[in-house]
């Protein structure tokens, strides 16, 4: 179908140094990209989902294991040659068990706390992109974080000015 | 190209050394469950600290976790407290040189030895023997063990229930006597006061101190009586900068600390470099050269103050001593 296009793309990572343990935590993505294009409109949704997996050697310390699914829906329209405005949300769930890093003045680990990870983050964004010459493109836009955990809810909101050049 | 590309990349990352001890604490040692692997033990069942002996403690458990070995004098009541967070206690965290941490000091003795860990209900215990007792590193100037030593030169104002002796009352410091110093001057702030001239104390080299005075400290162990709070202790140390022999008040240094003592014995450890010059108990602008020179101190008083209309007072000392490079460790 003319417009659409489909890609797909598996990742895997991995420490070179254990935090607070031989094992290395793994790290896994997967991700669905589906576009439409139509004159000067083009949309864009993405599905990933994303892993943090270490099976810890002692029965008494808890498995690190955190899901982060991600949504990403963007809608664009080019104004001219030059100009473009994107609209989009990205949606991230966080659901596991990890360990936060306590860090002294001198930025080594002293302590580590586990977490339950269980929140859903929510960004709404909005942006301009001006392509300045050739392939450097300068972006302005306004980002919205909201996050939903039990009982509270935390919300930033956060103006960015970006300057890309394409190689 | 492509190919080659990929196989130096490969290549750069495996030859690349990194670093395979966990980064933080282990976490087994945070969240693992504590056992005693190895029971308390004592490196001898007798020490003779006279002698030059030392003692050490072992034991080894699971995981890291904060440990006290409390070590208590049976007769003395003296007790050390070594603390540490680790997973094994050995020579290198634990060792005993015969020195307190509670006073009184330690006797020849037989000595309880507890092990405990914070947040943990195991106790573990064991006991050493005390065969000789530790060896001051110090210039002593008086721990009054025999009486006030012959080469003081005391003063005792006129007043009311006048108190300066020796006494052996408990609780004790270090040995079996100390100072006290009691009494009511309705008319003076001075009630009483101990005076050493570095000639008395040795004709020929004086009180043998060296002339770097941030290496120098003068230690005492100090308790008020505990229903008072207005004793003072006043030290003074005056230099012969000049080097004729005497101290001139209006051209020579004075160095003075002032001490109010609490109700339990506390060790008082100054350095020499850190004594100011004080006027009616202000710190004021030094008289003499101003530099601290204690291979040039010519006398040590100390004096015992306290305001003429707040009452009896009373204060005892024990161990007055000057050391070198650090505070005694009685």
């Amino acid at each position: 179908m003319k417009g659409l296009s489909l890609s797909a793309r598996l990742q895997w990572f991995s420490e070179i140094r254990g935090s607070g343990t031989t094992a290395l935590t793994q790290f896994t993505r997967a991700e669905v990209t589906a576009g439409y294009q139509l004159k000067k409109v083009d949309a864009k949704l993405m599905y990933r989902h994303q892993t943090a997996f270490r099976a810890n050697e002692s029965a008494e310390v808890p498995t690190l294991s955190v899901q982060m699914p991600w949504l990403s829906a963007n809608l664009g329209y080019q104004l001219s040659n030059d100009l473009r405005f994107d609209a989009g949300l990205i949606q991230v769930r966080n659901n596991g068990t990890g360990f936060n890093a306590v860090r002294n003045a001198q930025n080594e680990i002293i302590d580590f706390t586990e977490v339950n990870y269980d929140y859903t983050e929510t960004l709404p964004v909005v942006s301009v992109s001006y392509k300045v010459f050739g392939k450097s493109t300068l972006q302005a836009g306004m980002l919205l974080s909201n996050v939903q955990q039990t009982g509270t809810t935390r919300s930033i909101r956060s103006g960015f000015l970006a300057y890309f050049i394409q190689f | 190209m492509r190919y080659l590309l990929l196989s130096l990349t490969l290549l750069v990352f495996g030859g690349c050394q990194r670093d395979t001890d966990p980064a933080g604490p282990l976490l087994t040692d945070l969240y693992g469950s504590f056992r005693v692997l190895e029971p308390l033990a004592v490196s001898a069942s007798q020490v003779d600290f006279a002698n030059g002996e030392q003692a050490h403690f072992s034991a080894r458990m699971s995981i890291l976790v904060d440990w006290q070995l409390q070590i208590t004098g049976r007769t003395s009541g003296a007790v050390k407290r070594i603390t540490g967070r680790s997973r094994s206690i050995d020579l290198t965290n634990s060792r005993w040189l015969g020195e307190t941490t509670d006073f009184p000091t330690f006797g020849i003795e037989t000595c309880d030895v507890m092990l405990t860990f914070t947040g943990q209900s195991d106790t573990l215990r064991s006991t050493i023997e005390v065969t000789g007792k530790r060896v001051l590193e110090a210039i002593v100037l008086d721990n009054f063990e025999n009486g006030v030593a012959s080469t003081w030169i005391p003063f005792v104002q006129t007043g009311a229930e006048m108190k300066f002796r020796i006494d052996s009352t408990p609780p004790l410091a270090e040995g079996r006597n100390y100072y006290k110093m009691g009494g009511t001057v309705a008319w003076d702030w001075l009630k009483g006061m101990l005076t050493l001239n570095a000639t008395a104390y040795n004709s020929t080299n004086g009180f043998g101190l060296p002339n770097n005075a941030s290496a120098v400290y003068f230690n005492g162990i100090f308790r008020q009586r505990a229903d008072l709070n207005n004793g003072i202790i006043l030290l003074q140390f005056r230099e012969d900068d000049n080097g004729d022999g005497n101290f001139n008040q209006a051209s020579e240094d004075m160095w003075s600390v002032e001490i109010r003592p609490g109700a339990t014995w506390k060790l008082e450890s100054l350095r020499y470099s850190d004594l100011v010059t004080l006027v009616n108990g202000a710190p004021a602008s030094p008289v003499g050269n101003g530099v601290h020179e204690p291979h040039k101190l010519l006398r040590v008083d100390v004096l015992f103050l306290g305001n003429p209309t707040s009452g009896y007072t009373e204060c005892d000392m024990d161990l007055l001593a000057f050391s070198l490079n650090q505070p005694v460790q009685p």
